[in-house]
């Protein structure tokens, strides 16, 4: 963890640098059993994304 | 009283974390039922994309906020983000900038804002010296070693299998060595969130006067101190939380 300030910091540096970290998995949010499954089993590589619709 | 925003339809991140908080790690019994999530981007009602800054402190705290004796991380004390509507105090509602997708945004405020503060505020690394990261394939180390190669850093990582070292190099590493090899050189710092397994290497790789920067300890949290080559080399040791609640056996 860190600051407001670090992670507003953080947002910027990523945005101008170009950097993107690796999603592994994006799915909807009715589908989180499925990602927590995935992610404890440790098939994913990278970041899970769960997004509301 | 505090300013609290409110956001819909975000999007949310999750690391290894939340299993452990499933199994009821890092957080008190009488605080179910919790609403899982630390991460998460959300729009304003004003239209404002936000990232959401998981570190609530005390209304009254000023200053770095982590440091707060009562400051609460999001899950903790409040209800996390796995939900339609979220609700943070305003300050926690970080604008998320211009060309940063939501879903990128969404993985900023754990892995990568630890990985952050130890590489440009803790390590005092420079462009152009070397850093090591022990651990390819971690969320804070994949974002440690990002940063670094962004940044101008020489990037080395120690790996334990071909994949998780093929991973380090994709995402910019500069060499990659098996846990535990001689390196070809001392480094300026090294970013440790391993701990038994991996922490006398650390020490020997580190140049006179060099840095270990520390933020978990998954193999374990005591090992040897070597405290001859700590003080002989005058090293500094410089922890570093990451997200997990104090009992948890990842940090």
């Amino acid at each position: 963890m860190g600051t407001r300030q670090e992670l507003a910091d953080l947002l910027t540096f990523v945005a101008q640098s170009g950097i993107r970290p690796q999603i592994g998995l994006d799915v909807p949010m009715r589908d989180a059993e499925t990602a927590f499954r995935a992610m404890e089993a440790g098939e994913t590589t990278g970041k899970i994304v769960l997004t509301a619709t | 009283m505090v300013n609290w925003s409110f956001m819909r339809r975000p999007s949310r991140s999750e690391g290894r974390l939340r299993l452990w908080t499933l199994r009821g790690v890092g957080i008190k019994a009488e605080r179910f039922p919790m609403i899982l999530g630390m991460d998460g981007v959300g729009t304003l009602y004003d239209g404002t994309q936000v990232v959401v800054h998981p570190v609530v402190s005390d209304p009254a705290w000023t200053g770095d906020e982590t440091l707060d004796p009562r400051r609460t991380l999001l899950t903790e004390l409040h209800q996390g983000t796995f939900a339609d509507y979220v609700v943070v105090p305003a300050r926690n509602a970080v604008p998320l900038p211009d060309g940063v997708s939501a879903a990128h945004g969404a993985v900023m405020g754990t892995a990568w804002l630890t990985a952050y503060r130890m590489l440009f505020t803790k390590s005092g690394l420079r462009p152009g010296q070397t850093m090591l990261v022990q651990g390819a394939s971690g969320g804070v180390s994949t974002a440690l070693v990002q940063l670094g190669r962004a940044a101008g850093m020489t990037v080395w990582v120690t790996g334990r299998s071909e994949e998780k070292r093929a991973l380090a190099e994709k995402l910019g590493a500069h060499r990659v060595f098996p846990t535990g090899a001689k390196l070809p050189s001392r480094v300026d710092a090294v970013f440790e969130s391993v701990g038994e397994a991996t922490w006398g290497h650390s020490l020997r790789a580190l140049r006179p006067g060099g840095a270990v920067i520390v933020c978990g300890s998954t193999s374990g949290p005591n090992p040897g101190a070597d405290l001859q080559r700590v003080f002989f080399l005058q090293l500094r040791v410089e922890g570093s939380r990451w997200a997990p609640g104090r009992n948890s056996p990842i940090c």
